[in-house]
């Protein structure tokens, strides 16, 4: 495991996204010029800006990738498994909190997210992280929703009309 | 001196007790509007004026007020505590204010930028009472040309600035790049869309700031978490008054960045369209350029969040001059506030300070009281709000994620925005560790679109000659002023080589 997250060197980081940022720019450079990149009657072109930034993007992305290139070090990305293992036990839940607000709305995402995340991260006992997956969606809810009305993503059995969230 | 006796018949009405009462409901309501990420000044007193339809005039619109105020205020807060920034002014804030509560400094910061907006707010307050008339009359001469001139020198202020230039160069065209997708502001026509219906919309930049900060944040304070644990950097920080003291003491030595902060923001609020967002970023740039050490900046650099807090509120006060006099909003919370004031029978205008004098000066002394009320207010809180930074991280990680989807879903409903939140997220940590700046991309994103309606619409007006904003009374300094501040720091660069050659051809020479 130590050797795999050795092999990712900051270096190596550093030169893909370059890459990426090369491809990008590459991608926007055609769809300037299918807008039309130059300067019309009444000033620039629709792609006018987008056909000149993507130049300037690519040319920012060469540079740092022949910057990269040059790089001596191998000083690995992830600094110690510790930050790996980290990273993904607080990133993951996030994600997946993010994502499944589609189907379960903002309140009761909240309130599992909170929770669940309190006890196996924090190590919470179940009591103390109980009390947070019901306040927290409360506290949301009643500044939200009751109090400002500002609309917040609900779950599918609000939909329904099964749940109030 | 005609106004003083105005202005004194101004607080003689808010003194009653019933409408300073709803004078400082509304600054409660809009600090716990502007604190939610993502709701803020304008989002705040939209949702807010149906509820002062019930009062008198007098007191609906000092409680709208004191509501534009607390949120002003407001925003601070998450910017500083959980490196949300859910308002576009914050953003600024957030580049010291976020390392200086990672230092457990928090509430140093806080009061810093409470004690800043209070004077901000009165200084602009200040020139509003005494200059409404010549200002607006500016604000009325105001077109394309001048905003682009304004957002071009907003750009050079972050010229020169951050790290290696080939990085600062791809975080500034891609975040201009970000600001075009969606459709053209003057054909019509999608771009950067790809076909796809829901990128029509563009890209908002909060949810990106949002994600890029906020989440990003989140990230690397997990990748960090086996060096240092921030709970136990805060719970070190003492909470008390001294933190206040040292604030004002801070205050005090940096005044004059303060007040020219406020100046600018003032004028550049008081422009229509314009607005507190370029004030903030511009006096960043200000402050950090006559900074006595530039290279503290970003990482806890008490200046950086003076400067912009200053010059967003200052902002925000001059914002109102124009619907007020003119009857021309400058910005949409000032548009709304003029909803407002229409509701209740008034037309706002020239016309209004004359018919209507209670009302246009009671207003002009609520700016003076709303303000001390929201100052008060927070100064006392803040040890309160610095102690939410210990609670424990299990818990606070994921709540900072919720208040970011929170802010990102209130802008416009969209279920992308919150997707970008994650996505930027990620983004913004990988950014963070190859140590590409993040500043210009905010920069640039926020700005972009404006600054590129406003070229072309120059452009149109001009019928495709540049000449425009140099031939242009108002644009011509300004444009020459904002050429200046992109070429300056190439001058200095060329003046520093030569001087360099010629230390070392007289040493050579010498021997």
């Amino acid at each position: 495991m130590t050797r795999l997250r050795e092999s990712i060197t900051l270096k190596s980081v550093e030169i893909g996204a370059s890459v990426v940022f090369l491809l990008l720019g590459i991608f926007v450079i055609r769809e300037g010029i299918r807008l039309g990149p130059g300067w019309g009657d009444t000033g620039p072109q629709p792609g006018f800006f987008p056909f000149s930034l993507a130049v300037l993007l690519s040319i920012g992305a060469v540079g740092v990738f022949l910057s990269a290139l040059k790089i001596r070090e191998t000083r690995p990305f992830f600094e110690a498994m510790e930050e790996v293992a980290d990273l993904l036990k607080v990133g993951i839940p996030a994600a997946v909190a993010i994502i499944v607000i589609p189907w379960l709305g903002l309140y009761i995402t909240s309130g599992v997210y909170v929770g669940l995340f309190s006890k196996w991260y924090g190590r919470f006992r179940w009591y103390e992280s109980l009390a947070a997956a019901v306040l927290v969606p409360l506290a949301l809810y009643f500044l939200l929703r009751y109090g400002f009305n500002i609309p917040m993503p609900m779950s599918l059995w609000y939909s329904k009309g099964l749940l109030p969230v | 001196m005609e106004s003083l006796g105005l202005l004194a018949t101004g607080f003689e009405q808010l003194a009653v007790p019933s409408r300073l009462g709803f004078l400082f409901l509304g600054v409660v309501l809009g600090l716990l509007v502007g604190v939610i990420p993502g709701v803020g000044g304008t989002t705040g007193v939209a949702i807010l004026l149906p509820v002062t339809v019930f009062l008198e005039p007098i007191s609906a619109l000092v409680m709208l007020a004191g509501i534009y105020w607390g949120a002003m205020y407001g925003g601070l807060i998450t910017s500083i505590l959980f490196a949300v920034p859910g308002n576009p002014w914050s953003v600024a804030v957030m580049f010291d204010g976020r390392p200086l509560a990672k230092q457990g400094k928090a509430a140093l910061a806080m009061s810093a930028g409470f004690m800043v907006s209070f004077i901000g707010a009165l200084i602009a307050s200040v020139l509003f009472t005494f200059f409404a008339v010549p200002f607006a009359e500016m604000a009325l001469r105001f077109g394309p040309p001048e905003m682009f001139a304004v957002l071009l020198i907003a750009f050079g202020t972050f010229v020169g600035l951050g790290g290696a230039p080939a990085k600062a160069l791809i975080m500034m065209a891609a975040g201009f790049l970000l600001s075009t997708v969606g459709l053209d502001v003057v054909t019509g026509r999608p771009r950067l869309t790809y076909g796809s219906i829901t990128l029509m919309q563009g890209f908002h930049f909060v949810p990106i700031t949002i994600g890029l900060f906020g989440v990003g944040e989140v990230l690397y304070n997990a990748s960090e978490r086996y060096k240092v644990k921030i709970e136990e950097m805060t719970r070190a920080a003492k909470l008390g008054l001294h933190d206040i003291t040292e604030a004002l003491r801070l205050t005090i030595r940096h005044f004059w960045l303060v007040v020219t902060s406020a100046v600018l923001g003032f004028v550049t609020g008081l422009l229509p369209g314009v607005g507190a967002t370029p004030a903030s970023f511009m006096a960043y740039g200000i402050a950090q350029r006559t900074s006595r050490h530039p290279e503290r900046f970003g990482k806890g650099a008490v200046e950086g969040v003076m400067a912009p807090e200053a010059a967003n509120n200052a902002a925000g006060t001059g914002s109102i001059l124009p619907m007020l006099v003119l009857g021309i909003p400058g910005s949409p919370t000032a548009a709304i506030l003029m909803a407002g004031v229409f509701m209740w029978g008034f037309v706002p205008g020239p016309r209004l300070f004359v018919e209507q004098p209670e009302f246009v000066w009671s207003f002009i002394s609520s700016l003076y009281v709303a303000n001390v009320i929201a100052v008060v207010l927070c100064l006392t809180v803040t040890p309160l709000l610095a102690l939410m930074l210990r609670t424990p991280y299990a818990l606070l990680a994921p709540i900072v994620v919720v208040l970011c989807i929170v802010g990102a879903y209130a802008i416009q409903n969209s279920l992308l925005d919150v997707y970008l939140v994650l996505i930027f997220g990620v983004v913004g940590f990988i950014l963070r560790k190859l140590d590409f700046p993040l500043a210009p991309l905010v920069v640039a994103l926020v700005l972009g679109a404006s600054t590129e309606a406003a070229l072309r619409q120059s452009l149109i007006m001009s019928d495709g000659s540049m000449l425009i904003f140099f031939e242009r009374p108002i644009s011509g300094p300004l444009a020459v002023v904002a050429l200046l501040m992109f070429f300056l720091p190439l001058i200095q660069w060329g003046y520093r080589r030569a001087f360099r050659r010629n230390k070392a051809e007289a040493s050579g020479a010498g021997e």
